[in-house]
């Protein structure tokens, strides 16, 4: 190369290149701490909210089974609970997890509504309530998870100069809060 | 910026009242009789020394507006309920000014002792008489029926005074494939960016000292030698560039005789360098402490005043329906 202006421009934009490079690793970096408490706990142990959303799913489908002995198969609050808890179980990301647990809750509040008013015999009608029950838990045990800590200081660092720009070229989004 | 207002404001909340002096039972409401209250104390020493869960009762008059599943939860994590290991505590709360009560279990307990299932022993032993404002009888009743329930899963017979004990057994549920992905994922990618930069930098080395690398060429060409002509061979007819010869080197001096010169030899192993550089294996020994449960005594509750065994709860539980 003979000419210096040249091969000095092409030294800026690797320098240019690695910061944003660097930039990018310690964001993704954290970004998978966020996730990896989400999936595997803050203690490590498994015992998180991945696991809890499995536990409500499998809730929902206990809450399927009893609601096909009072309503249709068709019915649209068993379709849509069936639909938002594959959603759930089928999300690989923290905030889709989220927020199809938000749909979930409200499909799950409807059918078990419906099925309050539908003229259950004694054993189901506690059945249920234990289902509700262990269905809110779940969901109480979500909003305290430690997690949600790890997600807002995640997305105050994000939000400021300039992880915002390197979020926004390289696609690292906020994490989605569990509350 | 509202998210965290949200977490700051759940933090907050009516003040957690101290843990008492006997521990398991806290009857803040003045609803408890002597008799219930000794009887709780003496089934927990026996619980505690055997699987290291605990079932503290708690009442109080009000909470201050909080929801009651908070409250709960904000006392069982400061009065660290339960073994630390474990975490196999249970806390029973009545809120007599607000007519609730709510129950909790600790982490360890939520697959075998589930919320569901507090609710109804909750339903089934307390309500009626809470209902009926018969607080005394309702509390024993109900702790009676939480006590076999846990001594159950510990599989305790009271009767022999024998313990069997089955640990909880932890579900230990570890989505691998999902872990590594996430962390393989950024593994590759880190490789994959650094591989990048150390390619884009050589290339820009190599097209920086392409002249200089010419140049370097042209002051010293390569030797021209076909591959079947030896050295030498018709030396004079294939005219060739021949590197002028460097000069003569000066002729050799007298042998010097070596003497020891202490600054040849510094820095080589006269300095403590590599014992200095040891690290003693006990400094990087672990204390007692794990997870930050300070106090966590287990098993050892004796002489009256008892405590916390540094248990915890992750939220949760059943109330009054």
């Amino acid at each position: 190369m003979k000419d210096p202006k040249k091969a000095r421009a092409i030294m800026i934009v690797v320098i240019v290149i690695s910061i944003l490079l660097g930039g990018y690793r310690a964001l993704s970096s954290e970004a998978s701490k966020v996730e990896n408490v989400f999936f595997n706990g803050v203690d490590g142990d498994g015992i998180g909210i991945n696991s809890d959303l499995s536990h409500r799913v499998d809730i929902s489908q206990n809450l399927i089974t009893v609601a096909k002995r009072y309503l249709p198969a068709g019915d649209t609050s068993i379709l849509d609970l069936v639909d938002a808890s594959s959603r759930v179980a089928n999300s690989s990301n923290p905030s889709d997890k989220l927020r199809a647990n938000r749909e979930l809750q409200l499909a799950f509040s409807s059918l078990s509504e419906k099925l309050d008013n539908n003229g259950m015999n004694e054993k189901d009608k506690r059945y249920l309530e234990n289902l509700k029950t262990d269905f809110i838990s779940r969901n109480h045990i979500i909003s305290l998870d430690g997690y949600n800590q790890k997600a807002v200081d995640f997305n105050i660092q994000l939000a400021r100069f300039p992880a915002n720009i390197l979020g926004s070229i390289t696609g690292i989004k906020p994490f989605e809060l569990a509350q | 910026m509202l998210a965290v207002c949200l977490l700051t404001v759940s933090a907050l909340g009516a003040n957690i009242p101290k843990p008492s002096e006997s521990f398991y039972v806290a009857d803040y409401a003045g609803v408890l009789s002597q008799q219930t209250t000794e009887h709780i104390i003496s089934q927990n020493i026996t619980l505690v020394e055997n699987t290291g869960a605990q079932i503290v009762v708690a009442t109080v008059d009000f909470i201050g507006g909080d929801d009651i599943d908070d409250y709960a939860y904000r006392m069982f994590n400061e009065w660290k309920i339960g073994s630390s290991d474990k975490n196999n505590g249970v806390l029973i709360l009545l809120v007599i000014g607000e007519e609730n009560y709510w129950a909790l279990q600790g982490k360890g307990l939520e697959n075998e002792l589930t919320s569901s299932e507090l609710g109804d022993l909750l339903f089934d032993y307390l309500e009626d008489d809470f209902a009926a404002e018969d607080y005394d009888a309702g509390v024993k009743k109900v702790f009676d029926a939480i006590y076999s329930r846990v001594a159950s899963i510990y599989r305790y017979s009271e009767k022999n005074d024998e313990y069997h004990f089955d640990p909880v057994p932890n579900p230990g549920y570890v989505d691998v494939e999902q872990g590594s992905q996430v962390s393989g994922a950024s593994v590759i990618g880190s490789i994959f960016a650094v591989f990048l930069v150390m390619l884009i930098a050589l290339v820009v080395i190599l097209i920086v000292t392409a002249p200089l690398r010419r140049m370097r060429r042209r002051v010293y060409p390569r030797t021209y030698r076909p591959w079947w002509r030896p050295w030498g061979m018709y030396g004079g007819f294939w005219p060739r560039y021949r590197r002028p010869r460097p000069p003569a080197p000066p002729p050799m001096a007298p042998p010097r005789t070596r003497t020891t010169r202490s600054d040849v030899f510094r820095g080589f192993g006269g300095s403590s360098r590599g014992g200095g550089a040891g690290r003693d294996s006990s400094s990087i020994g672990r204390s007692g402490g794990f997870g930050g449960f300070s106090g966590g005594s287990r098993g050892g509750f004796g002489g009256g005043s008892f405590k916390g065994g540094g248990g915890g709860s992750r939220g949760g539980g059943a109330g009054r329906r």
